[in-house]
């Protein structure tokens, strides 16, 4: 059947010298066309939050009023006085485009328990949150990485059985508890980094990024060292080791160009993940920032706020894996940009 | 140079085809049920999950069978006692029994883990097979919906769910499985893209077989394993986000033991008493442990020994 | 067979020469593969000697052990237990025993002394990195030299390799280029390090014939340019006695029988080697009598296909059909005959309603089938059945060999349940499959016993038309030869008309009536069988004929 079809036909173009890569106009267009995707993403994250939780039987100010489940202290007038102030006494269909269109201009509201501006309350939480994410993801591909490579490398069958059973003890460590448990050894039997308390300094970060890092090392070691034995196992390593080459560089020039792609876009999906994480791991450690926020918001039903931190998640994934595709086709010369990643998520 | 002893290979055999199996009998020699895999090769490691997932289930099912106390009245002379052979996992600030109090919560928080990995397993699997046999406009709006839907991590997913429709442990697993909808569609999808497009599928309407009989036939028994195997992990994703969110404090009101409240409960004991926090952990990563490589015997491309 | 007649190489005849002239000495290697039950023997005791400037061909089926040979010369049997002896010759008086070396020798040996050329060239590069790099990493490894230099020592061998404009094709990724191009990559690459001797692992065998026939020819030039000595490993009989001056013949781990070509060729001691000779098709030689094809269905009345100007077109720069007339009689068998891509498959699926063409109609016994549509063109279906390439994909995995065979009467509401079995029963033995695999899956059975499960279910409805899409060239030779067999013994007795497809040649001159050889998706040539081979019209036939591997001995010395 058509098998060798598509190596017969394909097309022999010619390649630029030494690096693939296309102008910087079609770069600038891809950038262009993808961003606008991404708008179109969170327009759609948007009206599914507004779907969610505005037009849900339960309206906004009741809710706010009974947050936690107790009882409303304000009379039928009240509540109807809230509703005309805050609008929701208006048709969905007005609501939402009024809603929409105030966020366009960049207003996402106010919260419904602070009074402060919806956006305001997350450029003041971002920075320690960002710092977090961003000390654990750095973590998460050494660890993870490490782990893998070594797994995969090593000829002590013991030492790789070890390391081959250590990512899914990672993945199956719920966070708050391994957070705990390290305060309790690191902090309580050792006297090290004593972390509780809400200190931002880079003493008081390592633990909190150690473990908000733990399931992403986990995840990032369990893909690339599959990665890495997919590729070990493709003749073509083999061909290579065939012309002479040693076994670290079959591992590292051949096995891992192919092998690591894979971890690159799952490195793309994760780092929403990391945000989510931030709830359990600032709740855990006392830490200020998007997940302290984001606990708070869900505990008092604060719409408004939810809404915004499920918008800066989704913003947050569909950059990272912009800077994925934009970095793959540097690993993979492959991909061209502009073309579409095979099996790619995001749109 | 010629050596005759060898056996000729076309000796005489029972089989009437016996030169063709002489050549490779196939690639897939691993069992074709999970189940068969199961029981044809319980490795320790799988039959310790296994051991894990009967003796879980048992708690849940009849948790007083399990326990020698009660998992909510404590006793006042027995405070913060160390893990021994009169309490197993000690007792917490109240005098209550650690141990009971785990037991007990298995069965609210894996009552929970079911729900939502059902509902996420029966919507979503739903989603992927309408979207994977449809195909065309169908398809490309249901995935891009999915799409949206993974930009918003699991976890902040859930509790969006959450605000909107409050606290509790059943409210807990619809949130948590909401959040798996998206998952469960894609897999189903792919699978259900892979088989109908097999050759089999197509030897089978080549030979005059209705859709219908296809979809039944050959395209869910096929497409089944492995979104069986997700929903095995699964298993475990929702344990751990059931219990991180009970931890939160969205789960069931205290003093129902869910095992994510149990944790928060020990927090400000950490310092004297360990075992609060530490023993009901381990439970949750035993658990997840053992679904993992439950879900591991159902999945053919990790059946291949390593 | 037909004995061919050639001047021998000059030292095929002398006596087997002395060990310490070989460049190459395996002694009792044996090779132990650990596997969930137990050790398997995969290599059993394998003498082989290769002197300078020698070809020697080791020949056998899937799983005889052959491939693992080649592997164990290099050092790289992985976690397999290795005995035995694989010794070295340096050009000095050096001995290295391959088995014994340090890592470090090894990576001398392998690429430096023993140039690999391997199978599969569309995996056997690396995707993500260009093949001038690749060839460059292999002349750094074994050449001192800097990057540039390498750059342009890879430029050169790409170049010898017979690859136009190799600076260009440097920079091209793998997938950017056909699979003979590849292979020939692959060739530059082994030959990088100046290696004595070259070990090619099944170096054609995912190639097209024309394809294959040309490489095969620029390796035997490359071979006496330098002097090189060659382990050729296959399971093509035909390939073997074009190119070897020796053969070893291996079957489960063991070598059955190694000589001279001719002598093996023609003087089989061994009754397998006999059974592989009987059963490879390439080497009888086409023009003489072939096993007479009396046609007992053979009918004047109307054909039961006719295609008429048909034509798909995918929207490729041509179309993948462009314009194919054919007419199948009844009870006989048409051929379609074309290397990847020609458009033969197209053509069946069209012919079958599987696809459906952009222009041009389909009559099957008068009714034309590019009209139907939905239930009509369904209860057709109960007069045309297909038989796939490869059985282990065309069955489905979870179904037993009854069941699948079965389901084509369940489809058509033929008898009851218990009927349908003890007919599915009754297939399975008119095919030649035992009672007892009845309730067997797929991967329970061989590829041979697969074949014959897939030939069973497309004969249950009785139909008038089989198409077989290379029905044999997933197979062994030997299990190929049975099929065919069987193919032609079901149309004598059922009157079936079969479109056969395939790439062989040699496949089709046993079973074909009448051939039609595609080229670009247009039939260049329609004859029958005997006219065709043995007055063959079209310069693309001509081409094809040349390319049936064991044609080359009846016509030319071995270059050496």
């Amino acid at each position: 059947m058509g098998r060798h079809a598509h190596a017969v036909a394909r097309r022999t173009r010619p390649a630029g010298f030494g690096t693939a890569g296309p102008g910087t106009g079609t770069v600038t267009r891809y950038v262009l066309r993808r961003l606008f995707q991404a708008l179109l993403v969170l327009w759609a994250a948007y009206t599914a939050t507004f779907a969610l939780l505005y037009l849900l039987p339960s309206d906004p100010v009741s809710l706010m009023l009974r947050g936690g489940g107790e009882e409303s202290f304000a009379t039928p007038e009240q509540e109807a006085e809230l509703r005309e102030r805050w609008g929701f006494d208006q048709p969905p269909a007005i609501q939402y485009l009024t809603m929409l269109g105030l966020a366009l201009t960049g207003d996402l509201g106010t919260s419904l328990t602070t009074g402060q501006p919806v956006v305001a309350a997350l450029a003041e939480a971002l920075p320690p949150t960002a710092q977090l994410a961003g000390a654990a993801l750095v973590t998460a591909v050494l660890l993870g990485g490490g782990v893998a490579v070594a797994a995969t490398y090593t000829r002590s069958p013991l030492l790789a059985r070890f390391l081959t059973a250590l990512p899914p003890v990672g993945v199956a460590m719920p966070t708050f508890w391994v957070g705990l448990v390290l305060v309790q050894v690191v902090s309580f039997q050792w006297g090290l980094l004593t972390a509780l308390g809400g200190e931002t300094s880079a003493a008081g970060l390592v633990l909190p990024a150690l473990t908000l890092s733990l399931p992403v090392a986990a995840l990032i070691a369990q893909v690339l060292s599959d990665g890495l034995r997919a590729e070990l196992a493709r003749p073509h390593t083999t061909t290579a080791r065939a012309k002479g080459a040693s076994r670290a560089r079959v591992h590292l020039a051949h096995a891992l160009s192919g092998g690591v792609l894979p971890t690159l876009t799952l490195v793309g999906v994760v780092t929403g993940e990391l945000l989510a994480g931030a709830v359990v791991v600032e709740t855990v450690f006392s830490r200020p920032g998007i997940g302290r926020i984001t606990a708070t918001a869900v505990e008092a039903q604060d719409l408004p706020l939810v809404q915004g931190v499920v918008l800066l998640a989704a913003v947050v994934f569909v950059l990272a894996n912009l800077l994925v595709d934009l970095l793959l086709p540097l690993l993979d010369p492959r991909v061209r940009i502009g073309a579409r990643r095979p099996g790619g998520a995001a749109a | 140079m010629t050596i005759p002893s060898t056996p000729s290979p076309s000796a005489p055999s029972d089989a009437p085809d016996a030169p063709d199996t002489a050549d490779t009998p196939g690639t897939a020699v691993a069992p074709d049920t999970p189940l068969a895999a199961v029981r044809a090769r319980p490795g320790a490691g799988l039959s310790a999950a296994l051991g894990v997932f009967v003796l879980l289930a048992g708690w849940a099912l009849w948790p007083s069978l399990f326990s020698a106390h009660d998992p909510l009245t404590g006793d006042t002379a027995q405070v913060l006692v160390p893990p021994g052979t009169e309490h197993w996992f000690g007792t917490d600030h109240l005098g209550r029994d650690l141990h009971s109090r785990v037991v007990h919560g298995a069965s609210l928080t894996l009552r929970a883990t079911f729900l939502a990995v059902g509902l996420g397993a029966l919507a979503g699997g739903a989603l992927g097979l309408v979207s994977g046999f449809a195909g065309g406009r169908t398809d490309g709006f249901l995935m891009r919906c999915v799409d949206v839907v993974q930009a918003v991590p699991g976890l902040l997913l859930s509790m969006a769910v959450i605000t909107v429709l409050g606290f509790g442990t059943v409210n807990v697993a619809v949130a948590v499985g909401v959040s798996f909808v998206a998952a469960f569609a894609r897999v189903t999808r792919a699978e259900v893209l892979r088989v109908s497009t097999a050759t089999y599928v197509e030897a089978a309407r080549a030979g005059g077989v209705r859709w219908g009989g296809v979809l039944v036939r050959h395209v869910l028994p096929n497409s089944a394993g492995p979104v069986l195997s997700l929903a095995a992990v699964q298993f475990g994703q929702a344990v751990l986000a059931v219990s991180a969110l009970s931890f939160l404090g969205f789960g069931a009101a205290p003093p129902a033991p869910e095992w994510g409240s149990l944790v928060a409960e020990g927090r400000d004991y950490m310092v004297t008493a360990w075992w609060l926090t530490t023993l009901p952990g381990l439970v949750v990563v035993a658990t997840v442990l053992s679904t993992h490589r439950i879900s591991r015997a159902f999945d053919p491309e990790t059946r291949r020994p390593v | 067979m037909t004995v061919v007649h050639r001047p021998t190489p000059p030292d095929s005849t002398a006596a087997a020469p002395d060990e310490a002239d070989a460049l190459l000495s395996v002694r009792d290697l044996r090779v132990d593969h650990a596997t969930r039950s137990g050790r398997h023997r995969a290599v059993d005791g394998v003498d082989l000697d290769l002197f300078p400037g020698e070809v020697l061909a080791l020949v056998g089926e899937s799983g005889s052990g052959k491939s693992t040979t080649a592997r164990a010369i290099l050092g790289l049997s992985g976690r397999a237990r290795v005995g035995g002896r694989i010794l070295l010759h340096g050009s000095g008086g050096t001995r290295t025993d391959v088995l014994t070396a340090t890592e470090r020798r090894l990576r001398q040996v392998r690429g430096g002394e023993i140039g690999f050329v391997p199978q599969d060239p569309a995996a056997a590069l690396n995707p993500v990195q260009r093949v001038g790099a690749q060839v460059a990493e292999a002349v750094r490894l074994h050449h001192r030299t800097d990057r540039a230099g390498a750059r342009t020592n890879a430029v050169r061998l790409l170049g010898e390799a017979g690859l136009p404009d190799p600076a260009r094709i440097a920079l091209r990724l793998p997938h950017e280029l056909s699979g003979g191009m590849r292979q020939r990559v692959l060739v530059a690459m082994a030959l990088a390090g100046g290696p004595r001797l070259l070990v090619a692992d099944e170096p054609t065998s995912a190639l097209d014939a024309t394809v294959q026939h040309r490489l095969l020819d620029h390796l035997d030039h490359l071979r006496s340019e330098q002097n090189l000595s060659m382990l050729l490993i296959t399971h093509d009989l035909g390939v073997a006695a074009d190119r070897a001056h020796r053969i070893a013949v291996m079957s489960a781990g063991r070598i059955v029988e190694q000589g001279p070509a001719d002598a093996v060729l023609h003087r089989p001691g061994h009754t397998y080697t006999r059974a592989l000779l009987e059963a490879a098709p390439g080497l009888d030689d086409p023009t003489g009598a072939d096993a007479p094809r009396t046609d007992p269905n053979a009918n004047d009345g109307p054909p039961l296909v006719r295609v008429e100007n048909l034509i798909k077109d995918y929207g490729g720069p041509e179309p993948a059909v462009a314009g194919v007339d054919l007419t199948l009689e009844r009870g006989r068998t048409y051929a379609l005959v074309g290397e990847s891509g020609s458009g033969k498959t197209t053509t069946a699926r069209t012919v079958i309603g599987l696809t459906r063409p952009t222009s041009g109609s389909v009559l099957f016994d008068g009714v034309d089938l590019t009209s139907l549509r939905g239930s009509r063109l369904r209860r057709m279906r109960r007069r045309f059945q297909v038989v796939y390439q490869d059985p282990y994909a065309s069955l489905d995995p979870r179904t037993g060999a009854a069941a699948s065979v079965a389901e084509p009467l369940r489809a058509f509401r033929v008898g009851d349940r218990a009927w349908r079995r003890a007919r599915a029963v009754e297939l399975l033995d008119r095919v030649g499959l035992h009672a007892s695999t009845a309730d067997r899956r797929p991967g329970e059975l061989s590829g041979g016993q697969l074949q014959r499960v897939a030939i069973a279910r497309a004969l249950a409805l009785e139909p008038d038309l089989v198409v077989c899409d290379e029905p044999v060239s997933a197979l062994d030779v030997r299990v190929q030869a049975r099929i065919l067999d069987l193919l032609a013994e079901l149309q004598r007795d059922l009157g079936v008309a079969y479109l056969f497809i395939s790439h062989d040649l040699a496949v089709v001159r046993r079973v074909a009536h009448r051939v039609g050889v595609m080229h670009r998706g247009r039939i260049v040539e329609e004859a029958d069988v005997r006219t065709l081979f043995a007055a063959p019209e079209h310069e693309h036939t001509h081409e094809l004929l040349a390319a049936v591997p064991g044609r080359a001995r009846a016509h030319r010395e071995i270059p050496v």
